[in-house]
């Protein structure tokens, strides 16, 4: 009888103190998941005000009466020419110097 | 033989010591047993209590990714709750208003070094702010002076950069409306403490703040630039002061463009002069002249049968008292009702009106809403003004629309229930709008179906062969009806300051949209003979938006409209004495058939 008794003592003894150490394990990685959780919480949250910023500036960038003043503006543009398109290796292209703002730049870069 | 005994004396004494001992390690092992059981009950009480709380932590709790929404961070229930304020969006989800967060800078003076450097560095950054203001704000005895709300991110990352102590920033949000001016008057604006100080913003202010869910409504964005548009071009094109464009779906009551110029810039809403922030659609209460013959020729029509046949003599002017009514160019003849609507006759309007009665015609007025403020969710109008004491002076000129002022949003909604489908159906600019009783509305019918088709083919007929031929759209089948209004001044009707308006809805045979265009002070041009009737100035504002909406809402047109015409106005051309058509500057140059009202004013009236 006090054989049994002093095993089943041990045991549950034991017992306590691997389940003591699964509850804290748990309650530690319980903890760690609400940390995550917070963190991700405010990640969502700034995702949530940059989707917000980017959708107001998609609705002031597509705003009809901005579109409509942006067509008015490149309407006057006039149309490409044949004559302005080509490939490198047309002949009538080489050794052509294009004289355009951007291309100036770009020469006298490389200059 | 002593020894045996001493030896039997000792065996005793050991038996007994032996006894004894086995008695005191039989207590201490008694003791040692229950203590171990003490322990055993311990233990298994401390099991059972982590086996249960093990249990707790492990079954019973809910297998779920926590939301945002019940995590120990400060997330509140939702969105709009999170920013303050509900968004507002379009019929077709395009955002109207939203709320963003902005830094704001504020400055610790105490902290501030060397205040005229500091000064400088901000004014490199935010010029706008005057310099010597800026320096005073630093140099104060306190801790906290704000020196620009609202900043833009690069603003503020500009003035992190520069590092100085004293600047700090504040999180806060803002109103931002992305469609700015275009929808200003409908959407309202918010002060700086985000409470609403106009329009939408102002009417809906409690079901913004508490809503969390975005505010649709049932405005479309395009529709509203094609009506802005087409507005904007007439005021130019007329040198005009403002107007109003109004587009509605007839069947179902939605505005879809309410356009008020001029207009303001909802961000600077305190910066506009009054006559930018005043609503003209909702605000504006004007007599609108002929467009009122609509609803007396209707009422005329529901009390007498539905026969455009019925003649009067139009071939004088008519005597009412010491005042006379006529017609700007007058038939001088006898005129069927679809003559009357078709010529715009004062006198021929008048004279059905009296036929119908200074009561009934009240009592017409007050179903279609033109006796008092229009209230619904997100609209709030003007009331309207009423002659005081109806009689018949009263009855007659407000038949063809003077003596009686009402808003534009009043007359788009008397017009929907005449040519509708005959049912009481109010305008509405919130979807899912549980306030709005539209089943019993729908169940409540004003118009018989032969009155409104009479209506709709009577103005058709106003487009084919009347002042309204600016409006017509091939395919389309567009009706309506032009008025021009003298607007009252100080000394009584101006005759150089006109209301020049039209309305009609498209197509006629069953009609779906309903469009309003006023335009206010036009000023006649040398390409219109020095004209500025409704018929010149907004009947083609109006055909602008009805083609636009063509396009925007893939309408397509009749496929034989000439005959569809001809189909549609049969009934009613063998009552028209002149079926010829002539062009829209050969009907226009003869002058829009007008009152001059000037013998009445209704704020006179007692």
């Amino acid at each position: 009888m006090s054989t049994s008794v002093k095993y089943l003592c041990l045991l549950s003894i034991l017992l306590c103190l691997a389940l003591g150490a699964v509850v804290f394990w748990t309650g530690q990685h319980v903890h760690q998941l609400n940390t995550d959780i917070h963190i991700k919480n405010q990640q969502l949250l700034k995702e949530h005000e940059r989707i917000r910023v980017l959708r107001a500036e998609w609705s002031l960038l597509n705003s009809p009466k901005r579109l409509d003043d942006l067509m008015e503006r490149k309407k006057e543009q006039e149309n490409p020419q044949q004559s302005q398109s080509g490939q490198f290796t047309d002949p009538q292209l080489k050794g052509t110097r294009i004289n355009t703002p951007a291309a100036q730049q770009h020469n006298e870069g490389n200059e | 033989m002593t020894p045996p005994q001493h030896t039997q004396t000792t065996d005793m004494n050991d038996i007994n010591a032996h006894i004894s001992l086995q008695g005191q390690q039989g207590s201490l092992k008694k003791a040692m047993t229950s203590r171990l059981r003490f322990m055993l009950y311990v233990c298994l009480i401390a099991y059972i209590a982590l086996a249960i709380k093990l249990y707790d932590v492990t079954m019973m709790v809910e297998f779920e990714e926590p939301k945002i929404e019940i995590s120990n961070i400060e997330a509140p229930a939702s969105q709009s709750i999170l920013y303050g304020r509900a968004d507002i969006m379009d019929r077709n989800g395009v955002l109207l208003a939203t709320t963003l967060p902005v830094y704001s800078l504020f400055a610790d003076p105490k902290n501030i070094i060397n205040a005229e450097q500091v000064a400088s560095d901000i004014r490199k950054i935010l010029p706008d702010l005057d310099g010597e203001r800026l320096e005073s704000l630093l140099t104060r005895n306190n801790r906290f002076v704000w020196i620009k709300r609202g900043l833009t991110p690069q603003q503020h990352k500009l003035l992190n950069d520069l590092g100085h102590h004293g600047l700090q920033f504040k999180r806060e949000t803002r109103r931002f409306y992305p469609q700015g001016t275009l929808t200003s008057h409908l959407i309202g604006a918010t002060s700086t403490d985000k409470k609403g100080i106009a329009g939408l913003e102002f009417l809906l202010n409690d079901d913004l703040t508490s809503r969390a869910s975005p505010l649709n409504l049932t405005l479309d964005i395009r529709i509203q630039y094609s009506a802005y548009k087409a507005l904007q071009n007439a005021i130019t094109r007329f040198n005009a002061i403002g107007g109003v464009a109004v587009v509605a779906d007839i069947q179902t009551g939605e505005l879809l463009a309410t356009v008020s110029a001029p207009d303001f810039d909802p961000h600077h809403f305190g910066n506009a002069p009054a006559k930018n922030s005043f609503n003209r659609f909702s605000r504006g209460v004007y007599e609108m002249g002929s467009t009122f013959k609509i609803f007396s020729t209707a009422a005329y029509l529901a009390q007498n049968g539905t026969s455009a046949s019925d003649i009067f003599d139009a071939s004088k002017p008519l005597q009412v008292g010491r005042f006379q009514i006529n017609d700007f160019h007058a038939q001088k003849r006898e005129m069927s009702v679809a003559d009357i609507f078709l010529h715009s006759s004062n006198i021929g309007t008048a004279l059905m009106a009296r036929e119908v009665g200074v009561e009934d015609m009240r009592h017409q007025f007050k179903i279609l809403g033109l006796n008092s403020a229009y209230a619904s969710s997100g609209i709030q109008t003007e009331s309207p003004l009423l002659p005081r004491v109806w009689r018949e002076t009263n009855l007659l000129t407000s038949s063809y629309g003077h003596g009686i002022a009402v808003t534009p949003l009043h007359l788009m909604n008397a017009f929907i229930k005449t040519i509708g489908d005959g049912t009481n159906r109010d305008l509405k600019i919130v979807f899912n709008d549980h306030n709005n009783k539209d089943q019993q509305q729908i169940t409540e019918r004003l118009y018989s179906q032969n009155t409104v088709k009479v209506m709709q083919k009577l103005l058709r007929l106003g487009v084919t062969h009347g002042t309204s031929q600016f409006a017509d759209l091939d395919g389309y089948q567009v009706g309506g009806k032009t008025g021009t209004a003298e607007k009252i001044g100080p000394n009584g009707y101006m005759d150089d300051k006109l209301m020049s308006s039209f309305i009609g809805a498209f197509p006629m045979h069953d009609p779906k949209y309903a469009v309003l265009v006023m335009v206010d002070e036009p000023k006649g041009r040398e390409d219109t003979y020095g004209y500025a009737t409704g018929g010149w100035v907004a009947a083609p504002a109006a055909r602008e938006i009805i083609a636009d909406m063509a396009s925007i809402l893939s309408l397509p047109p009749l496929d034989n409209p000439k005959q569809a015409d001809d189909e549609f106005l049969k009934s009613l051309m063998p009552y028209i004495k002149d079926k010829e058509r002539r062009t829209a500057a050969q009907i226009l140059r003869r002058g829009e058939p007008d009152i001059t009202p000037k013998f009445i004013d209704f704020r006179e009236q007692e």
